[in-house]
């Protein structure tokens, strides 16, 4: 079978089937007909104008590197409500190396132990 | 499968594919229409006519098509036009009125199901291309859930 025969064939994976290359060519026609209905709309709009200002509420925009939105931002509940626990936990995160290998062996030890008197 | 039956699937594919977005879209609204009627109903008002669906989207090809400043335009334009392909196209694999669907024999109901995800993707893909700041904070919030 060539390589073109494999590629109209429809797949089975024994749980499931389908056919891409049908698939495809329903998508670009059902594409053509809903773009020229697009086509149909108004397209035109006032460039460069207070149309186009993102909205903030009346807010100014800053630049556009101060005014992304953080995980952080997300999380300010969760961080905050949390806070004795999210304290020691970045007192733990020294970036020193030794205290990593320090914490590795404490839960191994741990680990051993439990596996021992069990 | 051969040429042949491939070509049959193709040729089916493409007539249906025309059919089956006209009838979508006309039906779409059409039940849409009985949907707000009856629902206007329950609640003891007239409710809308029932071609306000249809004249919804007449007033909405006369509205300005604006692209914020901030927006990456092609994704703006094009995302919206996958959602509702994608949409169209779940037709073709279920049964319409009682006739068996056009590609049953071409996809499965895990395709379906894959397909249904796309229109909230293509919504969530739409709103971060708008470049919109309130936009990123409900989708960031969205894709988390």
């Amino acid at each position: 079978m060539s390589m073109f025969e494999s590629l109209l064939n429809t797949l089975e994976t024994g749980s499931g089937f389908w056919n891409p290359i049908v698939w495809l060519v329903s998508i670009l026609i059902i594409f053509l007909i809903v773009h020229i209905l697009r086509g149909f709309g108004n397209k035109n709009y006032k460039i460069n104008t207070e149309q186009t200002k993102p909205f903030l509420s009346g807010n100014p925009e800053y630049e556009k590197e101060k005014m992304h939105i953080k995980g952080s931002n997300l999380y300010w509940g969760f961080t905050e409500s949390l806070k004795w626990i999210f304290d020691i936990l970045k007192k733990m995160h020294t970036g020193n190396v030794s205290d990593y290998v320090l914490w590795f062996i404490i839960v191994i030890s741990i680990l051993f132990l439990a596996v021992g008197l069990i | 499968m051969d040429l042949i039956s491939i070509t049959q699937a193709a040729l089916i594919a493409i007539i249906g594919a025309i059919g089956v977005t006209i009838f979508g879209l006309i039906f779409g609204l059409f039940y849409k229409g009985i949907d707000r009627k009856l629902s206007a109903h329950m609640q003891g008002r007239i409710g809308p006519p029932l071609k306000q669906p249809f004249l919804d989207v007449i007033k909405l090809f006369t509205k300005e098509n604006i692209v914020p400043e901030n927006a990456i335009s092609w994704v703006f334009n094009l995302i919206p036009l996958i959602g509702l392909v994608a949409t169209i196209s779940i037709l073709l694999y279920l049964p319409i009125a009682g006739f068996e669907p056009l590609l049953y024999n071409q996809g499965d109901l895990i395709l379906i199901l894959y397909l249904l995800i796309i229109p909230s993707l293509a919504m969530v893909i739409g709103g971060f291309s708008s470049g919109s700041h309130m936009q990123q904070l409900e989708h960031k919030e969205k894709w988390q859930q």
